[in-house]
């Protein structure tokens, strides 16, 4: 994963409001996290407050559905738990929710025919299929009642979209996108998403082993939440090396709360982009903001004399700071990118682009 | 002078656990806030108090799982303080913990207590 694979994802979702991207092992604890991240993100916009509680039931239900329909990863067999990738993005005040797993080649036929039973139902429709399960309720084995489908179609108004791709003769991947919009027939969104080019983000974030992208608001608050979120996945997958998991979070700390301090803020907010990956043995964390052109010129310069010094030069820097001076009424200690550069396997990289007279688009990679 | 010192813990903030009588000063747990002036200056206003009629005997006892840029800054300011004390002859000590795994938290602390003259030693919790 190269930096310049990072600028296309983070063109992908140039036009996202949010992006909340996971892929990999899942565990319940994911799901009260996200809602809680993604029902901050949406506290922050009056124009799509009313799509909060629709939105979190809609991605408790899909975690849910990957949880108690999912197989497991043949590849990741070891681990008990499910894989499954999640797309949430935000768009012109549209969610698309997008989930992508393996099932059985089995169940195909069964799930394709009740999804085009829910897609070719009216409102009316959908009330009497599920006053009948509720009133014949037996719960499947796996632990929902058929509902799940029946209610995510009733709350989101709009069509299900939906794929399977086979992988051999067992599995098949099961791609389903749901839409939610806010009810304004009137409006419509000047790009819609479609179900192919989430496919092309799944296989983007795939092939490039990407964990977790995040795109919002970066308070404090959201961020340890991030934190946790990230925690939780090397917890299930721990690196080999004993103590890495501890370098990571030091480091996305750091990077996070750089953003918090530098980011242009835009309506009381920092909204930035990150993503932490692993490839090729190696954990990747890039973050990208816009920030003043001036100030992105003194981080980059920091960053390349950084890159300038062996290990030994940057201690010596490290300790000489440490020890001296204090930190100004934000906190800031300037101590930040000498503890990265400590801790990364790899120099920084990190690009600029300008957008316009005064400022520009900072991305800061590092590999550990 | 309040005798103690104590500030509840939180995933962003460590606990601090500061007593006068016993000479006890203990910082545990997270320290990854926003800005770490705010978390700091209550214990920073107490360790000043405190050295004005210092207990012969002082134990800083530091077991941070994790610690900010800016929070290291604060910690170093502490020592400072208590390096102050140690030259006016208080008997000072400092037992900083680390986690068995974290050898890169190990390195940093003995480079950190290295520019300090207290007597200090690293613990594996």
């Amino acid at each position: 994963m190269d930096l310049k694979d990072i600028l296309n994802l983070f063109n992908k979702l140039d036009s996202d409001k949010i992006s909340f991207l996971y892929h990999g092992l899942l565990h319940d604890d994911f799901t009260y996290n996200i809602i809680k991240l993604l029902e901050k993100n949406i506290d922050d916009q009056n124009e799509i407050i009313s799509l909060k509680k629709k939105v979190a039931f809609l991605i408790a239900e899909s975690f849910q559905n990957i949880i108690r329909h999912g197989e497991n990863d043949p590849d990741q067999k070891v681990f008990k738990n499910k894989s499954g990738t999640f797309i949430i993005r935000n768009i012109n005040g549209i969610f698309y929710i997008t989930s992508v797993n393996l099932i059985n080649n089995e169940n195909i036929e069964t799930l394709s025919q009740k999804i085009l039973m829910l897609n070719n139902a009216d409102k009316n429709q959908l009330r009497a299929l599920q006053f009948e399960i509720m009133n014949n309720w037996v719960a499947t084995t796996h632990g929902g009642a058929g509902l799940g489908l029946l209610q995510m179609a009733s709350r989101s108004g709009n069509k299900f979209d939906f794929d399977f791709k086979k992988v051999n003769e067992q599995y098949s991947y099961f791609y389903f996108q749901i839409k939610i919009e806010l009810q304004l027939p009137d409006e419509k969104a000047a790009s819609d998403i479609t179900l192919n080019s989430s496919k092309e983000l799944y296989n983007a974030i795939k092939s490039n082993n990407t964990y977790l992208t995040y795109k919002g608001n970066f308070s404090q608050e959201n961020i340890l939440i991030i934190i946790k979120i990230i925690e939780k996945k090397l917890a299930l997958h721990p690196p080999k090396e004993e103590g890495t998991h501890n370098k990571i979070n030091r480091i996305l700390t750091e990077l996070l709360q750089n953003i918090n301090k530098h980011a242009f803020e835009v309506n009381d907010k920092k909204e930035a982009i990150f993503i932490i990956g692993k490839h090729l043995d190696k954990y990747y964390i890039c973050t990208g903001n816009i920030i003043k052109t001036n100030e992105s010129e003194i981080i980059s310069e920091n960053i390349n004399q950084l890159n300038q010094l062996n290990k030994e030069e940057v201690k010596a820097l490290y300790l000489k700071k440490v020890r001296s001076g204090t930190l100004d009424k934000n906190g800031n200690a300037g101590l930040g990118l000498i503890e990265i550069c400590r801790e990364s396997s790899e120099k920084i990289t990190c690009h600029i682009s300008g957008i316009d007279k005064t400022n520009s688009f900072l991305t800061i990679c590092v590999k550990i | 002078m309040i005798d103690k010192l104590y500030l509840k813990g939180s995933e962003e903030v460590p606990e601090i656990n500061f007593n006068a009588t016993t000479g006890k000063l203990e910082i545990s747990g997270r320290s990854i806030p926003e800005n770490a002036n705010i978390v700091f200056s209550p214990v920073l206003s107490w360790l000043n108090l405190f050295f004005e009629k210092p207990n012969t005997e002082i134990t800083l006892v530091l077991k941070l799982e994790y610690i900010n840029s800016s929070s290291t800054k604060k910690i170093i300011e502490i020592l400072l303080l208590l390096e102050k004390q140690f030259e006016k002859g208080s008997k000072i000590k400092v037992e900083w913990f680390y986690k068995t795994i974290d050898l890169s938290m190990e390195k940093k602390i003995s480079e950190l207590l290295g520019l300090f003259k207290i007597p200090s030693e690293i613990k594996v919790y």
